[in-house]
């Protein structure tokens, strides 16, 4: 059982002065029961006056604040000790798929309300005829839903060339599918289309992987920045999280920061500012065990 | 139109009006020339009339809504010049009391339902986990808001407004082909069209006791005050418009003005500390309530859609804290949706345990799978639509392009969620007046319903439209075609009711100070005020340039005439080539392109282009001028420029030209003299009239102070330019002298022309600024201001006209050299200290 030092640092330089800025954060990591949040804090400069927290649709934590002195720089640094306690995974096939896909459509208990929502489309995932066709390509009749689940996630992981230049935070998913490729939030993104194209709940879940030294074989990719990755509702086996960048079922070497339908519902760091034209931007992420 | 005699009247206007078959007549019961109820006690007033009577009333309709300068935008278009005038029938369509009270118990029936459904899928959705609505109608909608679940709002009221829209079926049943939570456009049309018609009728308005609307607008008052969350007496309302150039910005104004609130645009608002702030002179003010008139969605770029252009950042955590109202509710939008259609009557049963009064047009959700089956089937009977809207967007806007039904029925299927279908309803028909007959028309009515105590109260009256066919009322956009007013009557006489009298609380004392201006309109009034100046200067130059053009064979051999081209290029109306000894025989003769700069809109002169920017900042400001002040500035361009396609080469139409749009300037100058109020308001715009009136004059001086300026005839030709010629004659006759023009144009205090009357208004102005904003007394711009106004009150005019002989006025010239810089950074003072928070919002994300 892993306890993480966590920090996150992003770092905002403009072009000019920035008169007002007003953010929402969502950088304080999930406690549940795969992990706990033995403490968190935000280190912002220039200091705002207030840090407000409330919690979001999806019960992430949002820390909320402005500034209204002038700056030219802004620095957010997110602090944290995770202590890890996801339980060693018994492989096995799962109940079938169309199983949980019925269950999903039809339960109406306010759980099932909130599972159902993350079966349907959303902003940045679309439906998707490409995805469609993939899910259906696995997902033969009566399979096991972590069986074919983690054959979708290596099939992502073969057929999608991880490449931080092929795409923006604006690029449509059907152009990630037409390219396949991408970074970790494109993935992730194709394989929630896939899922959901055949009435599965799946959601986007951001978070952090472990850092080792560069160069360390057991380095992942995405370490040095915020990472993305996949849960799909599995029934009785409950939420299963598989990260189709490493082709790995999640372990205890990923910290969940926040989950949500898409992207868009988990963005780190959003806000508006007045002032200065252009703004650069500077993101470094250390996770690092603590003895 | 497949007419066939259904009904009609044997004689009287209506005598050619015959009622196409499969159409409900509104006017014509089924009995042959029985006026339906109501009707009745129109007709025979109309009938008295005759149809010369109502072609009168109808051009009196079309110069009414000429001379309110009631426009629409063009669909599809933003730009503010893309406006046309609004289209109001002649003909109102009756009502009858009894009528319109059926229809309005079921129309409250509905706002009621929406309002409780509402209040159950921003709560525990009680109503999804009966079954009752599938949780995809819900959770796939881009409308539900979902940062509001789980707050409550005051009083569990979330639409302060419900609209409907409404169609009568073929056997006279009213249907609701679309309800409107959201911010629906209309209102301040129906109130200009009952404006415009009981004026043109105004006895057969009396006789037929039409029942009023302004009782609807007195509750809308009451309301919001009662709900403000502060200063209920007298709370601050913003109405919120998406702007300029945009669908709803003409009623806006209006609604802005006609019930007393702020208009106010996105960047006029500001979050802080969870409070909803306007910006203005005196600083930020806060709101307590927020009128929208733009969609939810788009109200709010850190939480709900991301368009950092529009909206208030944070404007969701000062409702969700209950420091301000919005009406509607943020996230109200979620119900108008037409995927509820289908669901209403069984939801109107479980909430309010009765059967839906008014029914929906049958609609189909392709998300369940019984209805898409039949939606397959059937698909040439349907018109098939979003069934989601987004911000204002058109429902039947997909699919309009034939599509091959096999690619159309895959979408279908694989999108289910997002498509309704429904039935193709024949809308009843209306009598309207279009040219010299008396036809009919399909319609669709719009109507208004405001809260009041647990329940509704419905405007009796609506906004109407018409159309030969049913394809073109399916449209939501307002294209201002064809709208209809529509009288609701009433049994017995109704008593005039004026919201003004119902405005209890009298204007607290900021309200005379003009100190809640807002930023963005003060910029307005600045730039607006130094265009009216420029256009003015320049064309006092031009025309006295082109003068010597027109009665001189050789106008370019005066001495006068390098001294006129310098100011002409000074103002960037020629090409500064002109001026430059080596440049000018390269370019055209000026004498040929001088008569079409002013007229030529494809030449260099910066003349059109200030009027273009006049005509643009009038629209904006449309609510602070008078309607006469508005009318002047707004059609300056189209009315000197608008028939003119002929490329006049003679100086005399030219000058024509120019002296109509000095006289109209000046208008506008008097008007705004004699009609504005000596508030914050007036002060900036005579500031920016001030500031560029001492640009110009000083520019002048500094000429005249050249060396090179030593003949008589330019002096004459500099004071011509700058109106001060009947007074120098007045003074001195013909006899010229530089220290007698010296005075005239830099120090003489009583010449609303010279240099030093500027700066002693420009002195007044900025203090007044000040004191009224509150900012610290001993202020940049103030200190700036006054040392202008000292160093030109110094010159000791006798002096410096000897020392511009004896060719030593150097520390002269380069004193009015810095007057003109001093003033470019008087101006920028003045925007840092009053306009530079409204530079551009930009979001992280993009």
């Amino acid at each position: 059982m892993a306890t993480y030092d966590l920090s996150h640092t992003t770092i905002y330089r403009y072009s000019g002065q920035i008169s007002m800025c007003q953010n929402q954060l969502r950088l304080t990591p999930r406690s549940d029961t795969f992990q706990s949040v033995l403490k968190h804090r935000l280190e912002i400069t220039p200091k705002p006056t207030k840090i407000l927290k409330s919690f979001d649709f999806f019960q992430n934590q949002v820390s909320y604040f402005e500034l209204s002195q002038p700056h030219e720089t802004l620095v957010v640094t997110s602090l944290a000790h995770v202590k890890m306690k996801r339980p060693p995974f018994a492989l096995e096939r799962g109940p079938s798929w169309q199983d949980v896909a019925t269950q999903i459509q039809l339960d109406r208990s306010r759980q099932g309300i909130e599972r159902f929502q993350y079966s349907l489309s959303s902003p940045h995932v679309p439906h998707c005829q490409d995805a469609h066709d993939i899910a259906t390509s696995i997902f033969a009749p009566g399979r096991g839903i972590l069986e074919a689940s983690l054959d979708l996630n290596r099939l992502i992981h073969q057929q999608f060339r991880y490449d931080p230049n092929a795409t923006t935070i604006n690029t449509p998913l059907a152009d990630v599918f037409r390219v396949r490729r991408g970074v970790c939030q494109d993935l992730s993104h194709a394989m929630l289309a896939c899922f959901r194209s055949i009435g599965l709940s799946a959601r986007y879940v951001s978070g952090y992987l472990r850092t080792y030294p560069p160069k360390d074989p057991q380095a992942l990719v995405g370490a040095d920045a915020s990472h993305a990755w996949v849960s799909v509702y599995a029934g009785d086996l409950g939420w299963i999280d598989l990260d189709p960048t490493n082709d790995l079922l999640v372990s205890n070497e990923h910290i969940t920061l926040a989950w949500g339908r898409d992207f868009r519902d988990v963005t780190p760091i959003n806000g508006l500012y007045v002032g200065a034209e252009q703004q650069s931007l500077d993101v470094a992420v250390q996770v690092k065990p603590i003895d | 139109m497949d007419i066939v005699a259904q009904s009609g009247a044997k004689e009287g206007v209506f005598a050619s009006y015959r009622a196409p078959a499969h159409a409900y007549d509104e006017m014509y019961g089924h009995n042959p020339g029985i006026l339906r109820d109501g009707w009745s006690a129109v007709v025979p007033q109309l009938d008295r009339l005759g149809l010369e009577g109502i072609d009168i009333g109808s051009q009196l309709v079309g110069r009414l809504v000429r001379r309110s300068s009631i426009t629409t935008q063009v669909p599809g278009s933003r730009q503010e010049s893309l406006q046309r005038p609004w289209d109001l029938d002649a003909l109102p369509w009756i009502i009858s009391a009894e009528e319109w009270e059926t229809l309005s118990a079921g129309l409250r029936q509905r706002a009621k339902l929406l309002n409780r459904i509402l209040e159950d899928l921003y709560g525990p959705q009680r109503l999804i986990c009966n079954g009752l609505l599938p949780p995809a109608a819900i959770y796939s909608n881009p409308a539900f808001a979902r940062s509001f679940h789980g707050i409550s709002v005051p009083r569990s009221l979330y639409l302060h407004f419900y609209t409907a829209d409404l169609v009568r079926d073929v056997n006279g049943k009213w249907l609701v082909s679309a309800d409107r939570t959201d911010a629906p456009l209309g209102l301040g049309y129906t109130l200009e069209n009952r404006l415009v018609l009981s004026r043109t009728y105004p006895n057969i308005f009396h006789d037929s006791f039409v029942q009023r609307l302004a009782p609807f607008f007195i509750q809308l008052r009451k309301l919001l005050s009662e709900l403000s969350p502060a200063n209920q007496e007298n709370p601050r309302v913003a109405l919120l418009t998406q702007g300029p150039g945009t669908d709803g910005y003409f009623e806006d104004v209006y609604l802005a003005r006609y019930l007393g609130y702020n208009l106010v645009e996105s960047g006029d608002l500001t979050v802080r500390d969870d409070r909803l702030l306007l910006k203005t002179l005196g600083g930020l003010l806060g709101v307590d309530v927020l009128f929208r008139r733009m969609s939810d969605q788009l109200c709010d770029p850190l939480e709900l859609q991301s368009d950092a252009a529009l909206g208030i950042a944070g404007l969701s955590r000062a409702a969700r804290a209950g420091n301000v109202l919005v009406v509607n509710a943020l996230g109200s939008s979620l119900v108008e949706s037409a995927v509820m259609m289908p669901f209403l009557d069984g939801l109107c049963h479980e909430l309010m345990n009765e059967p839906l009064k008014i029914a929906s047009i049958p609609t189909w959700w392709c998300g369940l799978p019984e209805h898409l089956d039949y939606v397959l089937q059937n698909q040439s009977e349907l018109t098939i639509g979003g069934a989601f809207r987004q911000a204002r967007k058109t429902l039947m806007r997909s699919f309009s392009e034939p599509l091959d039904p096999s690619i159309r029925a895959s979408i279908l299927k694989h999108e289910s969620v997002n498509y309704i279908a429904r039935a193709q309803v024949n809308r009843s028909v209306v009598p309207c007046y279009d040219q010299g007959l008396i036809r009919p028309m399909h319609a669709a009515l719009r109507v208004y319903l405001v809260a009041e105590g647990d329940d509704y109260r419905v405007l009796p009256g609506g906004l109407a439209r018409v159309a030969t066919d049913n394809e073109s009322l399916e449209k939501e956009l307002l294209q201002g075609k064809n709208s209809k007013e529509v009288w609701v009557l009433s049994n017995g006489p109704v008593p005039p009711v004026s919201l003004l009298s119902n405005v209890a609380t009298p204007k607290k004392e900021f309200g005379r100070k003009g100190s809640e201006l807002t930023s963005r309109v003060a910029d307005n009034l600045l730039w607006l005020g130094r265009y009216v100046e420029r256009v003015d200067g320049s064309s006092r130059v031009l025309r006295t340039a082109l003068m010597r053009l027109a009665r001189e064979s050789n106008a370019e051999a005066l001495p006068e005439w390098p001294g006129l081209v310098r100011q002409l290029a000074d103002r960037g109306l020629v090409e500064p080539g002109y001026v430059l000894e080596g440049m000018k025989n390269r370019l055209p003769r000026l004498s040929h392109r001088l008569p079409t700069i002013a007229i030529d809109e494809h030449q260099s002169g910066n003349l059109r282009d200030s009027l273009r920017q006049i005509v643009r900042i009038a629209s904006i400001l449309r609510d602070r001028l008078s309607p006469d002040s508005w009318q002047v500035l707004y059609f300056l361009e189209s009315r000197l420029f608008g028939e003119t396609t002929k490329r006049s080469r003679e100086p005399d139409d030219a000058i024509g030209i120019l002296s109509q749009l000095i006289v109209d300037l000046s208008a506008f100058i008097g008007m705004t003299a004699e009609s504005m109020t000596r508030t914050i308001g007036w002060r900036i715009l005579d500031l920016g009239r001030r500031l560029e009136r001492a640009f110009s004059a000083t520019s002048i001086v500094r000429q005249l102070v050249d060396p090179s300026c030593t003949d008589p005839a330019e002096w004459e030709a500099l004071v011509e330019s700058s109106d001060s010629l009947m007074t120098y004659r007045f003074r001195y006759l013909a006899s010229w002298s530089l220290d007698a023009v010296l005075d005239l144009l830099l120090t003489d205090k009583t010449n609303p022309r010279s240099v030093a009357f500027q700066l002693a208004a420009i002195s007044e102005h900025v203090q007044e600024l000040i004191v009224a904003s509150q900012y610290s007394s001993n202020s940049p711009e103030k200190q700036l201001a006054n040392k202008m106004r000292q160093m030109v009150e110094q010159i000791d005019v006798q002096l410096l006209a000897e020392a511009v002989r004896g060719n030593s006025a150097n520390a002269m010239i380069q004193n009015i050299d810095a007057l003109g810089t001093d003033l470019a950074r008087l101006a920028d003072l003045f925007n840092a200290r009053y306009v530079v928070h409204l530079g551009p919002v930009r979001n992280r994300g993009k």
